[in-house]
Order: structure tokens, then C-alpha cells, then sequence
């Protein structure tokens, strides 16, 4: 009847997380953040650089891959998009005599991580494996297991710079809300608009504090 | 001949699977799917498919037995809402997931007469052990806790042939809280067979 149950068990192996992911989407993430003192609402005007910048973290210096830019037209027209729907109004240049109210950026970054893991797995090593006669029968630590593995990750980051607040003597202007979208760069080129739209849609959608009233 | 080595144990321990039963014991296996309750709903809504129960059960005293139960309760629910935390909105397909071992100890006091069909209420109480989980995303948090709970339970055995019964429970878990986890709640139904002698 143990017998039964350990079989049971066994056929239940594997079932402690059902449903994870089956497509590279479902790993997309959307992170935002925002300053809670600002009033969106008096936002009227903005410039955003009709480009997307490929940008080097310092701390991916050795690891950073070429940034794909072939949705670059995507990823800004989709952004001024939302912007102008929640009743931004897009200036063409910046003017320093008549600044817009704030600046819009967007950058990609494409990153390889990897990861190693060492394990040691409690294998029970029944006998003597050892020559001539080394170890006795019993349950002990298994040769250690490498593994290892290597992926890479996309990520469009869109900053709102709120020029009305900008210190040029110190060269500094403060962000005022930012848009970090992440996904791993594995999957269908024909997927990727797809996956990209949904993350500029979540990242609007999750910010609604942008609009003005 | 390595792998025969690494499942010697098991095939070492199989014979207990043939252990006579033992007069006035119970051994039950059932499936047990679960209904989530509470906080624990909230972080994984699904009903839950995948469970199961195994227990025994030994005479103390007439109609009244003692045991221990153990089990393996999965719930989990897949999710876009939106998640706040430290100032930043997260959103993603997030895979929920609670995986519930509960290790418990129980009384149980039997009613109708031997050989006929036995209902039964039983308390239990012990321990959960409780695995949250919550992946989005490349990133996954989890935490595992010890859960001090009890369980009152329910059920009936109705005798299928010599020392089988056709078992159907019903369970009320209630784990406190613990480290960061609050209390969880939820309900347990088993259909299973009990091998027993003397009920």
C-alpha cells in the first residue's frame, strides 16, 4: 500500500509548479516608477529625440551586446502614441526660449548574463566506487554538478526628464517618472512587435497618474 | 550499475509497502483536490487539482483511533495584475504558485458498526510546511515556512470488500502565520480507499 502512495508521489513529481511559462512573452516585465509630488496634470508640452540610444551600463561593460535597433520606429511612434493621448503635446525641437515642460528619452540596452550554479546533489553512492576498498555503503555528498547558462536580456528604458526643474549649474535635470521594460532576447523576430507593443501598453496602462484630468 | 546504487534505498524500502495490515489500523491514500480560503486565495485563486493524502490510523480505544496524516496540496493561479512594491508598479505574467505539505497528527472518533459504513470526525493538528512562490518575469520570490495548524475533518468509509473501504473526507486546514507568510485556510477533499482491519 506504501507502494501505492510512493508511486502516486512519484507520478505527482514535477506537478509543485504546474503552468510556468511556455512562451518567451510570458517573461516580459514592465517596471515604472514615478515622483508623488508632481502634478502630471500640468505637463503640456514635450520633446523626445527621434531616436532610441544603445547605452552601456558600467556594470555591463564586458557583457553588453550590440542593441538591436530594426523597432526602434515602433518604439517611439508607440510612446508618443500614449503621450499624446493623455494630452501631451510634442514640441519639435528644444528651444531654450521656450523649453518644453519636460523630456522624454528612450533607451535600449542589451545585456548576456550568465549564470553558474554549483550543486552538489545527496546522492546515495550505495558501495564502494573507491579503489581499492575507500568507502562503505551509505548516503553521501555526489560529485559536484556545474551547470550553467547564458541568455540575454533586452531592455527599453523611457525616462521623463522634467525640464521646468532643471539645474544648469549643476547639469542636472530630475526624472520624473521611468519606464524600465525587460524581456529576454530569445523567441521569433515576428513575435518581437508584438511583445514590444504589449509593454509600452503596460507601461502607460500602470501609470495612469500621466494623465491629465 | 551507478544508478542501481542510487536506488538501492528504494528498492530497500519497497518492502514495507507489503507490511501486513496490522489488526484495528487503517491505511488510506487518497487524491485530495483543495478549494483555496482566505489569504491564501487571494495569492493563488485556483482550485487545486493536484493533492494527495496519506494516512494512518490506529485503535486507542473503541471507536476512537489516532494517527498521522501527511500531505501535498498544490494551488497556484497565473496573473497579470499589477504589483506595488518600494515605490515601483511591476507588471508581468506572474506564476503563482503554494505548495502545502501538511505533517499532522489526529484523533478521530468513529460512528456506525464494524463492517457497516463508518462515518467519522476527526481533529488534526501539526504542522505545514509551505512553499510561496511567486515567478515574473526572469525573477522569482519565494518562501518557505513551517506553519503550526490544525485541521477538523470529516468523512465516511463504506466497505467495498475484506478490509477495504471506499473513503471520502472532507478537511477544514487552518495554518497560523509565519515569517512573512500570514495565516492560510483551505479546503481539502479526499476519494481515495482505506486498507483496514477492524472498522
Amino acid at each position: 500500500m506504501l507502494g501505492l502512495g510512493f508511486s502516486a508521489a512519484l507520478g505527482a513529481a514535477g506537478a509543485c509548479h504546474p503552468n510556468e511559462p511556455t512562451n518567451v512573452a510570458e517573461l516580459d516585465v514592465v517596471a515604472t516608477a514615478h515622483e508623488d509630488t508632481v502634478d502630471y496634470g500640468a505637463i503640456a508640452t514635450y520633446v523626445m529625440p527621434d531616436s532610441v540610444v544603445a547605452i552601456v551600463p558600467p556594470e555591463s561593460v564586458l557583457t553588453t551586446l550590440p542593441f538591436d535597433h530594426s523597432h526602434d520606429r515602433q518604439i517611439l511612434d508607440q510612446t508618443a502614441e500614449h503621450l499624446a493621448a493623455l494630452g501631451y503635446t510634442r514640441l519639435d525641437t528644444y528651444d531654450a526660449d521656450n523649453p518644453p515642460d519636460v523630456v522624454v528619452t528612450i533607451r535600449g540596452i542589451a545585456v548576456r548574463n550568465t549564470d553558474i550554479y554549483v550543486s552538489y546533489p545527496w546522492w546515495g553512492y550505495w558501495g564502494w566506487y573507491g579503489w581499492p576498498c575507500c568507502y562503505g555503503p551509505g548516503w553521501g555528498v555526489g560529485y559536484p554538478v556545474v551547470t550553467a547558462t547564458q541568455y540575454d536580456v533586452g531592455s527599453i528604458v523611457i525616462d521623463m526628464w522634467d525640464a521646468r526643474r532643471a539645474d544648469n549649474e549643476a547639469e542636472r535635470i530630475p526624472s520624473i517618472w521611468v519606464a524600465a521594460l525587460r524581456g529576454l532576447l530569445e523567441g521569433s523576430d515576428a513575435q518581437a512587435p508584438a511583445r514590444i507593443e504589449q509593454a509600452i501598453d503596460r507601461a502607460f496602462d500602470q501609470s495612469p497618474y500621466l494623465g491629465h484630468p | 550499475m551507478r544508478a542501481i546504487r542510487r536506488f538501492l534505498p528504494f528498492l530497500l524500502l519497497m518492502p514495507l509497502g507489503a507490511v501486513p495490515v496490522q489488526a484495528q489500523s487503517w491505511w488510506a491514500v487518497t487524491y485530495a483536490p483543495s478549494v483555496p480560503l482566505s489569504n491564501t486565495k487571494t495569492f493563488a485563486d485556483n482550485a487545486s487539482w493536484r493533492g494527495i493524502n496519506v494516512e494512518y490510523k490506529k485503535a486507542i480505544k473503541e471507536n476512537v483511533t489516532a494517527g498521522l496524516s501527511f500531505g501535498w496540496h498544490v494551488f497556484d493561479e497565473q496573473t497579470d495584475e499589477v504589483v506595488s512594491a518600494f515605490g515601483v508598479d511591476i507588471s508581468g505574467d506572474q506564476f503563482r504558485y503554494v505548495n502545502s505539505f501538511p505533517m499532522l497528527l489526529n484523533v478521530s472518533y468513529f460512528l456506525g458498526k464494524t463492517g457497516g459504513i463508518r462515518p467519522f470526525i476527526g481533529a488534526d493538528a501539526g504542522v505545514y510546511i509551505m512553499e510561496h512562490r511567486l515567478d515574473v518575469g526572469l525573477y522569482t520570490i519565494h518562501e518557505t515556512n513551517a506553519h503550526i495548524g490544525f485541521a477538523p475533518e470529516a468523512g465516511f468509509a463504506i466497505p467495498v470488500r475484506p478490509n477495504m473501504s471506499l473513503l471520502v473526507t472532507g478537511r477544514y486546514n487552518y495554518a497560523l502565520s509565519a515569517g512573512n507568510v500570514d495565516d492560510q485556510q483551505y479546503l481539502n477533499f479526499g476519494v481515495g480507499f482505506a486498507w483496514n482491519q477492524g472498522f
